[in-house]
């Protein structure tokens, strides 16, 4: 680069669109007559054409999961429920606690939703509504169930719900729904109302954002359980074991009762 | 579990908001590669992004330039959590810089700029790996004007410097990044065999 020729210094503020029309002018009537600056013009933008290629790296599905999870939380932290409300149904839930360890002998659940999900999975069990349409999707348990469901919307992790049916976990009755992964593997949902402490003791328990998860396994098969509210939620797939838990990371609520 | 009214507005929100920056995230998360080197923590950056830009969507105007809206904020995440927290050694100064990165142009071993610049020597990535060879500072003003086309007062106000300072650091960072070129482009024997 030849520092001392008059004009090169011009060229960075005339790619860079900060020379004002007339000296834009003047520098580009030299550019047209002189070599140097000529070359040296190419050179920078060509130089900026080479950087400006696209990006190449795809993002990990673990890094989507990350944003998706802190987005959800956020959300939930601006929908939490008044403090006193709170408290109230802390008190409630205790009181129910209570009773369900009182009168419930631990079940095995894990083997109840993975036999769903194989049902599901070999078409034994059929989905009572087909739809993509999260929103479609929890209007139509409304009507058939007598506690809220949330259906979660998976598409920024590329899972897509296929549908729903409903079903019963532990003599409880509950909302079934199903996704399936571009790569072709499926989630199946279930909630039902319920207390997740009539689980086994043993089983894994794992922390996150407040929320405790209890994860399970059946021949490759895993469940991740956590409680929202009134509600037990869990997610089973054959998907490895770390993706399973890190969608139920992803999608829980954190509900104080 | 079903959203209250509130929590409707938010789902709202939050499905504008995906609609958005979700699109964008390759190129959000290819900078903070770029910028941070590592994966995990560009994972960090991507993610703290992504919750700042959450939290100012309601800011953001619908159809204006959301790619430069994120990288505003990737940018002043990097800088403002990262650079303090000085994860990294930083940074070498001007003069240290034209001493490390010396004229290559002036010597007799160097390729002609048309060979080294030319796209079709360069494989997938490896422009990347050669920015992310430069000093954070110099990376950063580079991204940010040659790659993202910041004007230097955009640039000044997410780094929080001068205008002249932007200037400065941004005309050595093209000297650099052409001797990080020049010399990946000798070592990889560009214009001796066919690519």
């Amino acid at each position: 680069m030849n520092n001392t020729h008059p004009f090169l210094a011009q060229l960075h503020d005339l790619l860079d669109r900060r020379l004002s029309p007339e000296e834009r002018d003047r520098v580009e009537q030299h550019l047209a007559g002189c070599e140097i600056c000529r070359d040296e013009w190419q050179r920078l933008t060509s130089t900026r054409e080479l950087l400006r290629r696209p990006a190449e790296d795809e993002v990990p599905e673990d890094v989507r999961m990350r944003v998706a999870a802190v987005l959800e939380q956020e959300v939930n932290r601006r929908s939490r429920l008044p403090r006193i409300a709170v408290g109230l149904a802390a008190a409630a839930a205790l009181v129910i606690m209570a009773i369900v360890l009182l009168r419930k002998p631990h079940v095995d659940l894990t083997a109840s939703v993975v036999s769903d999900y194989r049902s599901i999975a070999t078409g034994q069990k059929q989905l009572e509504l087909r739809s993509a349409d999260t929103t479609e999707m929890e209007r139509w348990f409304v009507k058939r169930l007598d506690f809220p469901t949330r259906v979660f919307d998976l598409a920024m992790m590329r899972y897509h719900l296929v549908g729903g049916r409903v079903d019963s976990v532990d003599g409880h009755r509950s909302a079934l729904f199903v996704y399936r992964h571009e790569r072709g593997a499926i989630v199946v949902c279930q909630m039902y109302r319920g207390r997740i402490e009539v689980l086994p003791r043993g089983l894994e328990r794992r922390e996150h954002d407040g929320i405790t998860f209890f994860i399970d396994e059946r021949n490759g098969t895993t469940a991740v359980f956590w409680q929202e509210g009134a509600v037990v939620c869990v997610l089973v797939s054959e998907l490895p074991r770390d993706e399973v838990i890190s969608l139920a990371y992803a999608k829980a609520m954190k509900v104080r009762i | 579990m079903q959203p209250t009214s509130r929590g409707r507005v938010t789902e709202d929100k939050r499905a504008a908001f995906e609609a958005v920056a979700v699109p964008l995230m390759k190129t959000v998360y290819n900078r903070a590669l770029i910028l941070a080197r590592r994966p995990d923590v560009a994972a960090d950056l991507v993610q703290e992004s992504y919750l700042r830009a959450f939290r100012t969507f309601d800011n953001f105007i619908a159809g204006s330039n959301a790619k430069a809206w994120l990288l505003t904020i990737l940018y002043s995440v990097f800088v403002n959590r990262y650079r303090k927290q000085r994860r990294e050694p930083e940074a070498i100064s001007l003069e240290e810089a034209d001493h490390v990165y010396p004229d290559l142009m002036a010597t007799e071993e160097t390729l002609e700029w048309r060979t080294v610049l030319d796209p079709k020597w360069w494989a997938s990535g490896d422009v990347n790996t050669a920015l992310s060879r430069l000093p954070e500072t110099f990376r950063t003003i580079l991204l940010m004007i040659e790659v993202d086309d910041f004007t230097y007062e955009e640039a000044a106000a997410a780094l929080q410097c001068p205008v002249g300072t932007v200037r400065s650091r941004l005309w050595r960072a093209r000297k650099m990044i052409y001797t990080e070129l020049q010399q990946y482009a000798r070592a990889h024997g560009f214009g001796k065999a066919a690519p």
